[in-house]
């Protein structure tokens, strides 16, 4: 394990398995969180992003979302190995105990080491329990002496100063609220333990623009003050731009296109058909153009596995072997992109 | 808070009212004549026309209507065709009974139906999920009197384990209390488990987990003041159902209860009796439904700003007009 | 070229699909068509005033046997031929009441939903004042009024679930006026009105089905329970309810008299609270996941 790494997701696979049929979300994924810095996790709605995130803090949909395959390691540790069956039988008891003693490491580790924030704050939050209750809560679970209530309510006060707001708040209740404190209360009560590693998904989405530029600068001076290292989860192009020191690019469950910030957005270099088509896609101010240049088609269906690349219906340099034979991640540029396309430049990762 | 009290018993006012004229309407605008139901169709038209000159019945509707309502007002309830006593007098005696029966059946089906619906939803397809939904699924089909009548069976006079007259010891009410309960708590189970299953997807459930708040607390602190609401309404609206299921109750286990006496009544049309019995009732929903509604402010926070508001308001603009002044 | 298909079904046939997908649904569809066939051929298979009515002395009492299926009531009379033709009149009674309460809700519900203001407040204020009623205890009442029998019966019962299906079609007829506010301020054609015709409508029906077989439901309890108490259809027809009212007395020594037409009533509410559930399930489905 390199020892600049946070995390390090290897082959990770996800599906869920629903009424309907198996869903694969993610498809054998490679990726690492460095410490310190704002990794980017972009794509469409579905690409897989959240699903991820989910599986790094093991919060997938109890019952029907499962690992199939890969590790996830956290500072060296092994948080996650997915399990050979997808359901343990009721007789299973060392399987059943081992279960319960990762879980029992989980929920330490949440909001202490690994904190998640969530896309719509107008429902993160619950509506029948105080701001104060709610954030004392993160206390109360993580700390090993018993807390005076005074202690409490200091470290509640003092969380609310972190996100600016005003201590006199906190015996109120989520829907006196705005939509951007809601998310500061998230944020505050994610960052409250300090952890090591923050999985932001989508944040900012939900927000309106000037709200977002708010919360996005407090997200961004609270990571340089504490050092945390931050997975943050977008379809927006321009809060990469603002926050991300790498981004990863995933679609249909796979990531695409990986390196740092500067790179992906170059022109100059190498790229993805789906990233090119992408940043094609956002409107440009400075041009005038009658209409929007979206790239044709719909993501493929979750519910088929593709055996090539997830992206060949759409990619207008699609070849047979796209659609056959899955591409690995290979070095183009400065950038890793798993596309044929770039396959004799760099060689394999 | 005292204000939104009143506002709303105020409210009652009208329907009530719109309740007796309907219900007298009813009874009094159809064909069938009290005094002949009251003394027979063959007795003597001269006597006939005595009652009914001693009832009030040839007064117009109108006055006749106005004149019980006029009563009810002063606390008199009429005076019953049949029996020519006090109406409040005989409803005195046999409202408590009914009371026992409706209130007891609803508290057992909270007790016994909201637990199991929440253990249904907590541990989905397990064990206790599938019974508690099959029960529930059985209770709401089976007519309540006959389980009354089966319960009777088995219960007093095969294992003779109860007395099966007589109104006089708790003993009398066990089976009556318990046959209610039975299908309200069937309603309850499955509103309770649909209730639960809709807050655990809920989004906060997820950020409470991801705070590493353990499966009790989630369970305790933070689905269930959600997920009881719901409930709280369902248990408000069924409390007419009830109600009106304890009537048919009593017949099964011949408890003196309002409901003989209601279906007597209704029987020679004895107004004044009827549609005194059906106000009281209608009062008494109306009351629970208010002190459901308070109940309902003090577990949702945000209904409480909606119902008493104002007052938070003025405080809070209070706070920042002193606040302002200190700058 | 493999093309991706992209399974489209109308919205009424993935409903159906869903429906029959779900066992208990099925059941309860199962129970009920029985239920149908055998109200409607009752009178190929038996006769009516030779075994439901007429009073075989003799063959009185008899337990549950090969001759009498569920055995013989107090009077003589075969008990599984008096339920089977109780189906028939609790199954007419459940559509006949389910017909009157909902055209008059659609009636009144469409009035209020459309006029608004003034009339609709009026109209809900009316259903406020029903609804506050028990339905037991104005059903009794107007019962009591217009005298028992079959067809009083019904009008009771169907007055007093009108409430219920006028706040579901005034609700629903109140969205559609506030789109057609929309349609009006922006010109656009054809798309509001589809969203009128393909989304709310089908929506308001679906409702009104769900809400509809629990109607049936409780009209069978209701008229059942109605007859127990002696004011709804009164012997010699064979209706469930008044069925174990006569056999009460009797039920210590013969305690058949009065299981086999409770089990009927059960099983007859059970097939549509089932159904109900069936069709809310397959009209709204949720993750259940």
């Amino acid at each position: 394990m390199n020892e600049n790494n946070i995390v390090e997701i290897r082959n990770l696979s996800v599906n869920y398995e629903t009424d309907d049929g198996t869903l694969y979300a993610v498809n054998d994924i490679n990726l690492d969180i460095r410490r310190g810095e704002v990794l980017g996790l972009v794509g469409e709605t579905g690409a897989g992003k959240s699903t991820t995130a989910r599986s790094i803090i093991q919060l997938l949909p109890d019952r029907v979302g499962h690992m199939t395959s890969g590790t996830i390691t956290f500072e060296g540790e092994t948080l996650a190995k997915a399990e050979n069956k997808s359901r343990i039988g009721t007789f299973d008891i060392a399987a059943k105990r081992e279960k319960e003693k990762n879980e029992a490491r989980m929920r330490a580790y949440r909001g202490e080491r690994i904190s998640m924030i969530f896309q719509d704050p107008m429902s993160s939050l619950n509506p029948v329990l105080t701001i104060s209750d709610q954030l004392a809560e993160v206390f109360l679970m993580h700390s090993e002496e018993r807390l005076s209530k005074a202690e409490i309510d200091r470290k509640v006060d003092e969380a609310l100063r972190l996100v600016n707001i005003s201590a006199e708040r906190k015996y109120e209740y989520p829907h006196q609220f705005s939509g951007g404190m809601k998310q500061r209360v998230c944020i505050a009560m994610a960052l409250a333990c300090k952890p090591e590693l923050l999985l932001a998904d989508e944040p900012t989405t939900a927000l309106d623009v000037t709200i977002q530029a708010q919360v996005l600068q407090l997200m961004k001076n609270l990571q340089k003050e504490l050092g945390t290292s931050v997975l943050l989860i977008t379809h927006d192009l321009g809060v990469v731009a603002e926050m991300c020191n790498r981004v990863a690019v995933m679609y249909a469950g796979e990531i695409i296109e990986l390196g740092d910030a500067d790179d992906v957005f170059d022109e100059n270099q190498p790229h993805h058909p789906y990233t090119v088509g992408l940043f094609g896609s956002v409107p440009d101010l400075n041009m005038s153009s009658r209409r929007l240049k979206p790239i044709d088609g719909l993501m493929p269906d979750p519910a088929i596995k593709l055996p090539g690349c997830p992206f060949a219906d759409r990619c207008p340099k699609a070849t047979d072997r796209c659609r056959n034979e899955r591409p690995a991640a290979y070095k183009a540029g400065k950038l890793q992109l798993k596309c044929f396309l770039f396959e004799n430049e760099g060689g394999e990762q | 808070m005292g204000k939104f009290v009143g506002k709303r018993l105020l409210m009652m006012i009208p329907v009530v009212l719109g309740i007796s004229f309907i219900v007298f309407s009813i009874l009094s605008l159809t064909p069938g004549d009290p005094v002949q139901l009251i003394l027979g169709a063959d007795t003597e038209e001269a006597v006939l026309e005595a009652k009914r000159v001693e009832l009030g019945l040839n007064d117009p509707f109108l006055v006749r209507y106005l004149k019980y309502i006029m009563g009810v007002l002063h606390g008199d309830l009429g005076t019953s065709y049949r029996t020519g006593l006090p109406v409040i007098q005989e409803i005195a005696l046999r409202i408590p009974k009914t009371m026992v029966i409706a209130f007891g059946g609803i508290g057992l089906s909270v007790v016994f139906g909201v637990p199991l619906g929440l253990a249904s939803a907590i541990k989905q397809y397990s064990f206790i999920d599938y019974f508690a939904r099959t029960l529930a699924l059985l209770l709401t089909a089976i007519p309540a009197f006959w389980l009354g009548m089966m319960l009777l069976l088995k219960i007093v006079l095969q294992m003779k384990l109860l007395p099966a007259t007589g109104a006089n010891s708790w003993k009398n009410f066990v089976l009556p209390v318990f046959t209610l309960a039975a299908s309200a708590t069937a309603t309850l189970t499955r509103t309770t488990r649909s209730s639960m299953l809709e807050v655990i997807r809920q989004d906060y459930i997820l950020t409470a987990r991801s705070k590493g708040v353990p499966e009790n607390r989630i369970i305790w602190k933070h689905m269930i003041k959600n997920g009881i609401l719901p409930v709280v309404t369902i248990v408000g609206m069924n409390i007419g159902v009830q109600i009106g299921g304890t009537v048919v109750i009593e017949n099964v286990f011949a408890i003196p209860g309002m409901g003989a006496m209601i279906i007597n009544a209704v029987r020679v049309k004895d107004i004044p009796m009827t549609v005194s019995c059906i106000i009281l009732v209608a009062t008494v929903i109306g009351i629970m439904n208010l002190i459901v509604d308070i109940l309902y402010a003090f577990i949702d926070p945000r209904i409480k700003s909606q119902y008493f508001g104002d007052k938070q308001r003025k405080h809070a603009y209070k706070r920042k007009e002193e606040r302002e002044e200190e700058e | 070229m493999p093309e991706q298909e992209i399974k489209r079904r109308s919205q009424l046939s993935s409903a159906l699909h869903r429906y029959m997908k779900n066992r208990l649904a099925v059941f309860g569809l199962i129970v009920f068509l029985f239920l149908v066939f055998m109200a409607c051929t009752a009178d190929v298979f038996f006769d009516y005033t030779g075994q439901a009515i007429a009073q075989h002395m003799k063959e009185r009492y008899q337990l549950p046997s090969r001759a009498h299926l569920f055995g013989t009531d107090q009077f003589g009379r075969d008990l599984f031929v008096r339920i089977i033709y109780g189906a028939r009149i609790s199954l007419i009674v459940a559509f006949s009441v389910t017909a009157i309460s909902v055209s008059l809700g659609i009636i009144i519900g469409a009035f209020a939903g459309y006029c608004g203001g003034k009339v609709d407040n009026v109209l809900m204020r009316i259903m406020d004042i029903f609804l506050a009623i028990p339905s037991m205890l104005l059903a009794i009442c107007i019962v009591a009024a217009l005298g028992g029998g079959l067809r009083n019966l019904i009008i009771a019962n169907g007055i007093s679930h009108v409430p219920r299906f006028s706040r579901l079609v005034r609700s629903n007829i109140m969205q559609i006026k506030n789109s057609e506010f929309v349609e009006a301020a922006r010109v656009t054609g054809a798309s509001d009105f589809d969203i009128v015709l393909k989304h709310i409508l089908p929506n308001t029906i679906g409702v009104l089905i769900v809400q509809a077989t629990l109607t049936m439901a409780q009209s069978i309890l209701a008229v059942a329970s109605l007859s127990f108490v002696g004011l709804g259809i009164a012997p010699p027809t064979p209706e469930w309810g008044s069925m174990l009212s006569t056999g009460k007395e009797f039920m210590r020594q013969y305690p058949h008299l009065v299981t086999y037409p409770g089990l009927a009533i059960m099983f007859a509410v059970l097939s549509f609270n089932l159904m109900g559930d069936g069709l809310r399930d397959a009209l709204d489905p949720r993750m259940k996941n």
